[in-house]
């Protein structure tokens, strides 16, 4: 038996190539650089903006603050909720997961369409050590291309409110990455599962994806989502902005004869990231196990 | 390496891949022969742990190669199919494979670099392996399976696709690794490839073993398979003198006159062979050539395949 020093530094010694050479695969990957590009497109908008609303953005002092107005607006507040409703509503619960979906491909299934899984199966080597730096390179390569892409437009967007916007809603900014890089490691154990289990694991995981992320992710049942634990360790560190349950759709709505009462469902932020680890660590055994009993 | 297969069938579904195989295998080349869908590769695959019997049991070294991970840091494989990764140069390729079996990034990058110079492909190590030709990815193949000096080579179809220099090439490799004591597997459709390296043969038709052994041997166990002498007498007018004499031989089943020889078909060679040296003293005819032309390892891989062996 191996000491648990030893089961590290081989770890570290076989999962070193494979995860340099899947983040390369990743991020290199022509799907990849087309979402990444196109995920800058609100970023580049803002530029517009810029162009629109020049020379009718005044300054004022509020509360020894340097604040930009337009139109009767505070800049950097408007921008954080462009920026929230974007990452909230479009980011995270549609692009992370098919983007951690697309990557768990390229890592995975390329393994067997180029019939290398074959070679790696007769090395010397156990399958969760090629599978746990994959996994480490899917999160890392979905929180880069997302998370990327977000920085970019959380500082097109807010520098409009000037430096103070910039610094205001740093803590949204760590709201998102935060919640993005939760999403990038539990979709991509996921997919990777999906990857280890069928042949043909683009269909099946965008049906997945559908129907038990997006059309199941609401009322009670959404508790058996990946989304419902995403939001809910978000929705704590939003409150500044005064974001509430209902707005991150984690409420349910009890109709009764007189009365519909709206209550949140949410689950405590650290429970939820320790049900989205305990998601991982499961997925990612079973994941392993197929790989180790696949036959050729 | 001993590499021993006890009643070992492997199914697919309702297809068969090798049905009760049994066979005890050593260091040295032992060439696996057979048609599409004999069962090769699947023997091959159980033979590394790519898959497991579905009755029966496999046994490297006394060692289940289908759950000894550790046993395979002494397998090297050639696949018959392309298994590159596509944004790889050959160094990259052959350096993390190295790298899975515990050599340091450098050093792995310099045996790789040595290796693929060893194999001819020196210049263009640092070029991705999807530019390269069909036998310079043989090549790289054969660099990734040797990089860790396996004990046991598994060489699935190695030649395909080279030119004659790539194909001398890798023979000579294939003997000095032999000659170092591993045991190798190869399978190939080229039978003069195989009959150039080894003697030592597994016929596999239908999943099953047809024969095993030396090709010589098997020949002789088939004393009903029709076989080719061809005589060629030192005084070319004495053929049909020859011709007449053999004729008169009850193990001998025709005779054609040729220009140079005399051609016998025989379906008893053993017993034909012990009545000719006295035969031919008796008639004084010296002879300056003896040979059989229907006994290299295509027309025995034929008469096994065809199932001529099964007539009486």
């Amino acid at each position: 038996m191996e000491s648990v020093g030893e089961e590290v530094a081989r770890l570290l010694q076989i999962g070193r190539p494979v995860f340099r050479d899947g983040v390369r695969q990743f991020l290199l990957a022509r799907s990849t650089l087309i979402i990444a590009a196109l995920l800058l497109t609100p970023g580049l908008l803002s530029g517009w903006f810029w162009y629109d609303s020049r020379g009718k953005v005044e300054t004022q002092v509020i509360a020894g603050d340097e604040v930009r107005v337009f139109e009767g607006e505070v800049l950097h507040a408007v921008m954080a909720d462009v920026f929230y409703g974007l990452a909230f509503h479009l980011y995270l619960p549609l692009v992370v997961a098919l983007v951690a979906l697309l990557g768990a491909v390229e890592l995975l299934n390329t393994e067997f369409k180029q019939k290398t899984m074959q070679l790696l199966r007769t090395s010397p080597v156990r399958m969760y050590e090629i599978l746990l730096p994959k996994l480490l390179a899917g999160t890392l390569g979905t929180f880069v291309a997302v998370g990327t892409p977000l920085t970019v437009m959380y500082l097109a967007l807010l520098a409009h409110g000037g430096s103070f916007g910039l610094r205001e809603h740093l803590p949204l900014l760590g709201a998102v990455l935060g919640t993005l890089l939760l999403a990038s490691l539990a979709y991509t154990s996921i997919f990777l599962l999906i990857n280890a289990l069928v042949q043909r694991p683009l269909p099946v995981s965008l049906v997945y994806w559908l129907v038990w992320e997006v059309m199941l992710a609401s009322g009670d049942s959404q508790r058996f989502s990946i989304m419902h634990y995403l939001r809910s360790f978000a929705l704590p560190r939003l409150k500044y902005l005064d974001v509430e349950a209902d707005s991150l759709n984690l409420t349910v709505e009890t109709v009764t004869d007189f009365s519909a009462t709206v209550t949140s469902i949410a689950t405590d932020p650290w429970q939820s990231v320790g049900v989205l680890l305990a998601v991982t660590a499961v997925t990612f055994m079973l994941a392993s196990r197929m790989l180790e009993r696949k036959q050729f | 390496m001993s590499i021993v297969l006890e009643a070992a069938t492997r199914n697919y579904g309702l297809v068969q891949g090798v049905s009760n195989v049994s066979l005890e295998l050593g260091p040295g080349i032992t060439g696996i022969l057979g048609p599409n869908g004999a069962g090769k590769s699947t023997l091959m695959k159980l033979v590394l742990g790519l898959a497991r019997p579905s009755l029966g049991r496999v046994r490297i070294d006394g060692r289940d190669p289908a759950s000894d991970w550790e046993l395979r840091s002494r397998f090297g494989f050639v696949p018959e199919y392309d298994c590159f990764y596509d944004h790889m140069t050959a160094r990259e390729y052959v350096a993390h494979f190295l790298q899975l079996q515990g050599v340091a990034p450098d050093e792995a990058g310099e045996r790789a670099a040595a290796l693929l110079d060893d194999v001819g492909l020196g210049d263009a190590m640092e070029r991705r392996i999807r530019t390269y030709s069909r036998g310079m990815r043989q090549k790289a193949k054969f660099a990734r399976a040797i990089a860790h000096d396996p004990n046991l080579l598994v060489l699935d179809e190695p030649f395909q696709g080279t030119d004659p220099t790539t194909r001398r090439l890798l023979m000579e490799l294939i003997r000095s690794w032999a000659n170092a004591g591993r045991t190798i597997l190869l399978s190939s459709h080229i039978l003069h490839d195989v009959e150039a390296l080894t003697d030592r043969i597994v016929f596999l038709s239908g999943g099953q073993v047809l024969a095993v052994g030396d090709r010589h041997a098997i020949q002789k166990l088939m004393p009903h398979v029709r076989q080719k002498v061809r005589l060629t007498p030192a005084d070319a007018g004495q053929r049909p003198q020859l011709a007449r004499l053999l004729l008169e031989q009850p193990s001998v089943e025709g005779v054609s006159l040729q220009r140079d020889w005399v051609e016998v078909d025989t379906t008893d060679a053993e017993t034909f062979h012990r009545a000719l040296p006295p035969l031919l003293r008796k008639a004084k005819i010296a002879i300056h050539a003896i040979d059989s032309p229907g006994e290299d390892l295509e027309a025995l891989y034929e008469k096994l395949v065809g199932g001529e062996q099964w007539k009486a």
